[in-house]
């Protein structure tokens, strides 16, 4: 006797449109010009990455204060991801191997930015790394956290503002 | 005996079709900033915050992970939670369960959508069995069509009465500043709308909005401290057929009694009401079609069974008639599904305050009855009191 277990393929083609507002939305608009934008909290004083429109500690609105922070700061964590997985903003499998960093800007140390790590970089990331944020060209930027390539490591004496 | 629970504050957005402007912490934060300063209290005096929304309709699963500073729930317990349609009723009874309960003094809590973000009618279809009728489901237009064609045959009304109950809740809706549709209707119009499953039209069915709302809940002690009236949640009662979901939308063919019988009933019973339509003074049913408030009508025994759309026919539900209904413009105005059902407890507590505006009933509000209702028939209701219980 044949007894197959039965399944059901279903696949749903969806269309999201997500409103980033004003707070996420000024943060991005910063990306496309090649900056890293945090708003404070006007009573404690605290940076929000990413920007948003409550200090959850204080509840008080954030007002305009916005920062421009360093692009280069300090990894305080890493991952090397090297098993797929899907990424429900392509909705697909997204490529390996690639790297994810926790990273410390300068001049804001009570938040982290994440993003991916240069592959030159992310064979030889440890925690204390100094790294830099390489932007895509003005002309590639859409005002999405892709604006940023990746971070790449530095050297203290380097100058300011790496390439693709 | 279980601690007196109050509404003691307040606030909703100006719900609309589409918020581009917002994201949905922006968007909840505003409800929740109206509530505070409506019961002039600052975050800090919050103890817990609850908080709805229907899932995966803005495509999100932990949508609450992202609002948590809009919100106020930073640092402090309380989670989200869904029941489908009833989500913003079930959020405000867990709230009042929450401080009757006498562990909690005072509890936030939310209910929002943001459907501008997707088709919500494709998460919605995911609660459907996939072997069993997912393929077959017609969705809530369906429901109501099969809930209208029934009242029809039963009563023996035309297609008038529930195109004028539209019309009545489009001229409360219009006095709502808080409302999304604030359309001029006439019953001719109401009938020249296209029909979507006969015989519900169009112009019958609820919009999709964005919006979000929000009430400061409190016990006894800290209402005295109100700088507003509190307004009493009395008493509470949930009903549903859940599991009918996954049987073609029925349990048993055989006609029982529906959820909106059980819980009216108990809650009456519990509360000593024996003529509701005379006990209670304003209404807030949650009909997402003007087609439901015939049978709902009768259901919540306001009036006695096929006579709810004579009523209608005579206007009584008017904001100047004996039994007002839908105050606000109802669902039928104003749809951000999550935030739905607090609005109703919202609205009926607005009008205990005699805080209705230009869509405040005419006669004394000292009791007002809110539901909300959702797929599976799932049904909460509250009774609220301006006298303390």
């Amino acid at each position: 006797m044949d007894e197959q277990l039965l399944e059901i393929i279903h696949i749903m083609d969806l269309r999201y449109r997500w409103s980033a507002g004003p707070h996420l939305g000024e943060f991005l608009r910063g990306l496309k010009a090649g900056k890293i934008l945090a708003n404070r909290c006007p009573r404690c004083g605290r940076h929000q990455l990413p920007p948003t429109p409550v200090c959850g500690r204080c509840h008080v609105a954030m007002g305009t204060d916005w920062v421009e922070l360093s692009p280069r700061g300090t990894v305080i964590s890493f991952s090397h991801v090297v098993d797929p997985m899907y990424d429900a903003g392509i909705g697909g499998m997204r490529p390996v191997p690639y790297t994810l960093a926790s990273i410390v800007l300068d001049g804001a140390s009570d938040v982290a930015f994440f993003h991916r790590l240069e592959e030159s970089t992310a064979q030889r990331v440890r925690q204390g790394m100094r790294v830099e944020a390489v932007f895509r060209p003005p002309s590639e930027r859409e005002g999405t956290m892709e604006d940023i390539l990746h971070f790449r490591a530095i050297e203290e004496n380097e100058k300011r503002g790496g390439s693709p | 005996m279980p601690e007196r629970v109050a509404i003691v504050g307040i606030g909703q957005t100006e719900h609309q079709y589409m918020r581009p402007d917002v994201n949905h912490e922006e968007m909840i934060h505003e409800a929740v900033e109206r509530a505070l300063q409506d019961a002039e209290m600052n975050i800090h005096e919050i103890d817990t915050v609850l908080m709805t929304n229907m899932d995966l309709f803005e495509g999100h699963y932990l949508a609450d992970a992202m609002s948590v500073d809009g919100a106020g729930m930073y640092g402090r317990p309380g989670f989200k939670l869904n029941t489908g349609g009833t989500s913003g009723g079930t959020a405000v009874a867990a709230a009042w369960h929450h401080i009757a309960s006498g562990v909690f003094e005072t509890v936030l809590v939310i209910g929002w959508q943001k459907q501008d973000a997707t088709p919500s009618i494709a998460a919605l279809a995911t609660a459907r069995e996939p072997f069993y009728d997912r393929g077959l489901a017609a969705g809530a237009v369906g429901i109501f069509a099969s809930m209208a064609l029934q009242y029809m045959q039963e009563a023996g009304c035309g297609e008038e009465p529930a195109a004028l109950a539209r019309v009545i809740m489009a001229d409360h809706a219009r006095r709502n500043p808080y409302s999304h549709l604030k359309l001029d209707l006439t019953v001719e119009d109401v009938l020249a709308s296209r029909v979507l499953v006969w015989p519900v039209r169009l112009l019958h069915m609820s919009p999709t909005s964005c919006g979000a709302c929000a009430l400061v809940l409190s016990n006894e002690g800290r209402a005295r401290r109100s700088p507003k009236p509190p307004v009493w949640i009395v008493d509470t009662e949930t009903a549903h057929r859940e599991q009918s979901v996954w049987r073609g939308g029925c349990v048993e063919p055989a006609p029982g009694p529906t959820a909106i019988e059980v819980a009216a009933s108990r809650l009456y019973n519990r509360n000593g009401i024996g003529h509701p339509s005379r006990e209670i003074d304003v209404w807030e049913l949650y009909t997402p079609s003007s087609w439901a408030l015939l049978p709902w009508m009768e259901l919540f025994s306001i009036c006695e069974k096929g006579r709810a759309w004579r009523l209608v026919e005579k206007e009584l539900i008017r904001l100047d008639g004996p039994i007002p209904i839908e105050p606000s413009g109802g669902v039928v105005s104003t749809n951000p599904i999550g935030a739905s059902g607090v609005i109703r407890v919202a609205e009926a507590a607005l009008q205990i305050r005699g805080e209705g505006g230009e869509r405040q009933v005419h006669k004394e509000v000292r009791t007002a009855l809110a539901s909300a209702w959702g797929a599976c028939h799932w049904i909460v209701i509250f009774l609220l009191s301006k006298d303390r219980p």
